[in-house]
């Protein structure tokens, strides 16, 4: 009885560091029969307040009944395990573990306590008992009845018959208690204990094969990764009968190819099904070379051995799953990290193509942007998708997700058919509240593991939508705090807002003819509109926005025009025509007086200059068209038609004339650069001018001579 | 270091590398340094990539370079 009761100490340690809690067995009359193992404070504190044998008397008095584990509120809402072992008829153990409280329960276990614990010492004890949730506990009652039927069969076996395996279960158990056992370690020190010629764990697969995932045999040799399926051969066949079976003199028997095929050739084999929540999830399996194994060898053992590797098994897939979650979290941390940094959606989208590729490794992955109201071209980014069938995924995508009559407010992600492949797609829409800003469509072809990550990619598709709505919404809000501060001045000081209309329209006018392009020109034009606002308003309400610089300097360059004294700092030209500007329609547009403005660089003047005496000399014939896009598509058809520009170039040239860089003309047309400059070079030749400035005066001549005609 | 899917968070520290540098021209032992991960690790998970179409690769063996390689980007797709 010693022995056994050695055995079932190590044993009882064994599960304790694999449950991470604290377990005591104890006899039917409360009396501890083996040393605590593991620690809790909670129990340490009772045992200063109570007499635990009595409490555990009273307890398997009122539960004397129980044949499998039940979980006991040993104080309102503090719950500890109760598990019966029944050795047999006349003797009965009862397993005790340490306290757990439900999910959530926390604050109101205090309420209950505060009044008694004056002191707050319980406080600090139940702050220290873990929280679990009801998944958990049933976890833990499956875990703990297996633990209470190994301890049951341990003490059945009879002891003469069991000597070896009790010393193999023993040893064995030991190295579980006190190390972090790998399978693979833990199957080696039982082949070596055990004698065995070779021993092995299959898992099922999701296509309900088995598959062997651990293996220990002769060096060299290894059956790791082959298959079975239910009822085939030895291992088959216990998964069919849901238990453990022993075959002796196995070596003329068909099925032990299985084996040797590999070059092992056993005598004996073993295997046990590995069974949880009734559901099969593997075999173990072992294997001697010379000596036959015998029946009561491995009748307890094995059987202890299999729930052991069941145990081992899902607690490493417990593990995996938390490893994944803590990636995925650390992950998706640096993704957005980087994401929130990229000041151009493009790239952010670029992120999330390849992450979605880098977690599936599936033909492709495409991202389409929902395009702008009333336009009805998208922009794509695609890793494996190209020419038609960008289009083709585009389109259905679209029809899905854009228009407004067939668009599904479905926001989830979703697994469909298009109607142009073979293959199925992933879909996960990118929306921002309940708006569709795009979507990200994966290849699903050869992937299976669409629960695993979908979350992940769906909170990035998440991310994503928030980046592009914050990115449009921040560009919206300043444009209409400028034109709201604008609007202001139109109140408040309407002769300065005329003159400030006037200011703007011949800055960026001159602007333009300089070749400066819209987003490089927009801020000089802001400032022009919001200067006579004070700086410090400005400061509060456009934070670090470009135009705040402008203003600072025109200010500056005022200061220094009336007292030259002050510096001869450097201003950027921008600052220069705006100052420029402002004198030039303060003068009413006197000419002349540009000479006497100091501080602006001569060089800036006599272009500005040029460009005004150009300028009045074309007003006399003609009436600048508004800004609008009917004026400005006016000024184009002005052009006679024998000067046979194309639709396209005619597009490009609307986009000269507001002047757009090559490359913004490019970005908005959706053609390559290298296009557009193909279509101004022949802009260039048909309207026989050799640059930009020149194609725009010569379309406004063109509209003025027009205007000449229909006047007379 | 053996299964893809040890090899996974090695594999996008990667990915974001290059993305976040998209002009980076790295040989492995570069990449190393800069990541300050094991030049053998590194290796596996480069041809890895390149075999994605996420990173393209200049030469061979010990001054092989990798550059990040754009997906395609297409505006004007008619929908």
């Amino acid at each position: 009885m010693e022995k056994k009761e050695k055995n079932l100490q190590t044993l009882q340690d064994a599960f304790s560091n694999f449950l991470g809690i604290q377990i005591v067995i104890s006899n039917e009359q409360g009396e501890e029969v083996t040393r605590r193992s593991g620690d809790s404070r909670f129990v340490d504190f009772l045992l200063d307040q109570k007499d635990l044998v009595e409490e555990r008397k009273r307890i398997i008095g009122q539960f004397h009944n129980i044949s499998s584990p039940i979980i006991y509120d040993f104080q309102p809402g503090i719950k500890t395990f109760v598990a019966p072992i029944a050795v047999n008829t006349s003797q009965k153990y009862y397993l005790w573990t340490s306290f757990v409280i439900d999910e959530g329960t926390r604050k109101f276990i205090h309420q209950v306590f505060e009044q008694n614990d004056p002191s707050k010492d319980l406080k600090s004890v139940i702050d220290e008992v873990p929280e679990v949730t009801d998944e958990e506990k049933n976890q833990m009652l499956e875990r703990i009845g297996s633990l209470c039927q190994m301890i049951a069969k341990h003490f059945e076996a009879d002891t003469n018959d069991s000597i070896h395996s009790s010393s193999l279960i023993q040893e064995t158990l030991k190295d579980v208690a006190t190390k972090h056992l790998s399978m693979t370690t833990l199957l080696r020190r039982v082949k070596e204990k055990g004698k065995l010629g070779f021993i092995g764990v299959a898992e099922r697969t999701k296509t309900d094969y088995f598959s062997i995932q651990f293996f220990c045999g002769p060096d060299e040799v290894s059956i790791e990764n082959k298959k079975f399926s239910t009822g085939e051969g030895f291992l088959g066949e216990v998964v069919a009968l849901g238990k453990g079976k022993l075959w002796k003199d196995v070596s003329k028997d068909p099925r032990v190819a299985f084996f040797m095929a590999n070059g092992l050739k056993p005598v004996s084999i073993v295997a046990y099904p590995l069974i949880h929540d009734d559901h099969t999830i593997g075999v173990l399996f072992a294997g001697s070379f010379e000596r036959e194994i015998k029946q009561n060898e491995f009748q307890s053992f094995g059987e202890w051995l299999a729930q052991l590797v069941t145990i081992h098994l899902q607690k490493q897939h417990l593990e995996g799953k938390l490893n994944q979650y803590d990636l995925q979290i650390s992950t998706f941390n640096d993704i957005l990290q980087l994401m929130t940094t990229m000041k151009d959606v493009k790239r952010v989208l670029f992120v999330l193509v390849d992450i979605s590729i880098n977690l599936t490794n599936t033909p492709f992955s495409f991202v389409i942007l929902k395009p702008n109201h009333g336009k009805s071209q998208a922009t794509v980014i695609s890793r494996g998708l190209h020419g038609d069938e960008i289009q083709q995924m585009g389109s259905e995508l679209a029809q899905r997700y854009f228009h407004s009559d067939g668009q599904s407010k479905q926001l989830s992600p979703t697994l469909i058919k298009p109607s142009h492949r073979e293959d199925q797609a992933f879909i996960i829409p990118i929306h921002y509240q309940d708006e569709v800003l795009g979507c990200l469509a994966i290849g699903a072809e050869g992937f299976e593991k669409w629960d695993e990550i979908s979350h992940f990619l769906s909170n990035l598709a998440m991310a994503t939508g928030v980046i592009i709505s914050k990115n449009t919404e921040e560009a919206d809000k300043t444009d209409k705090v400028i034109q709201s501060l604008y609007l202001s001045i139109s109140q408040h000081q309407p002769v300065e807002f005329a003159s400030i209309q006037e200011e703007q329209q011949l800055l960026k006018d001159f602007l333009i003819w300089k070749g400066y392009s819209y987003n490089e020109l927009q801020p000089v034009i802001d400032a022009a509109k919001l200067k006579s606002i004070e700086e410090t308003i400005l400061h509060e309400v456009l934070t670090r926005h470009p135009t705040l610089g402008f203003i600072h300097e025109f200010k500056r360059l005022q200061s220094l025009e009336a007292n030259p004294e002050l510096d001869d700092a450097k201003f950027r030209e921008e600052s220069q025509f705006l100052y420029l500007v402002w004198s030039y329609i303060k003068s009413n547009r006197d000419v002349k007086k540009l000479d006497s403005i100091r501080a602006v660089q001569n060089q800036w003047k006599s272009e500005f200059k040029m460009y005004v005496s150009k300028q009045d000399a074309l007003e006399v014939t003609i009436e600048l068209s508004s800004s609008s896009q009917e004026g400005r598509k006016n000024l184009i058809d002005s052009i006679p038609k024998d000067i046979s520009i194309s639709k396209r170039e005619k597009e490009v040239l609307n986009l000269v004339i507001q002047g757009y860089s090559n490359k913004e003309i490019a970005s908005e047309l959706f053609i390559s650069d290298h296009t557009v400059k193909n279509h101004v070079t022949n802009i260039f030749h048909k309207l026989n001018v050799t640059d930009r400035a020149q194609a725009i005066a010569k379309v406004y001549q063109h509209s003025a001579t027009n205007r000449e005609t229909l006047v007379k | 270091m053996n299964g893809p899917q040890a090899m996974l968070p090695l594999q996008l520290e990667c990915t974001l590398y290059f993305e976040n540098n998209p002009y980076a021209y790295e040989t492995v032992d570069g990449l190393s340094v800069r990541l300050g991960r094991k030049a053998e690790d590194l290796e596996k998970i480069l041809e890895h990539l390149v075999s994605l179409n996420i990173v393209e690769v200049i030469g061979k063996g010990a001054t092989a370079i990798y550059h990040y390689n754009q997906p395609e980007l297409v505006h004007g797709v008619e929908v």
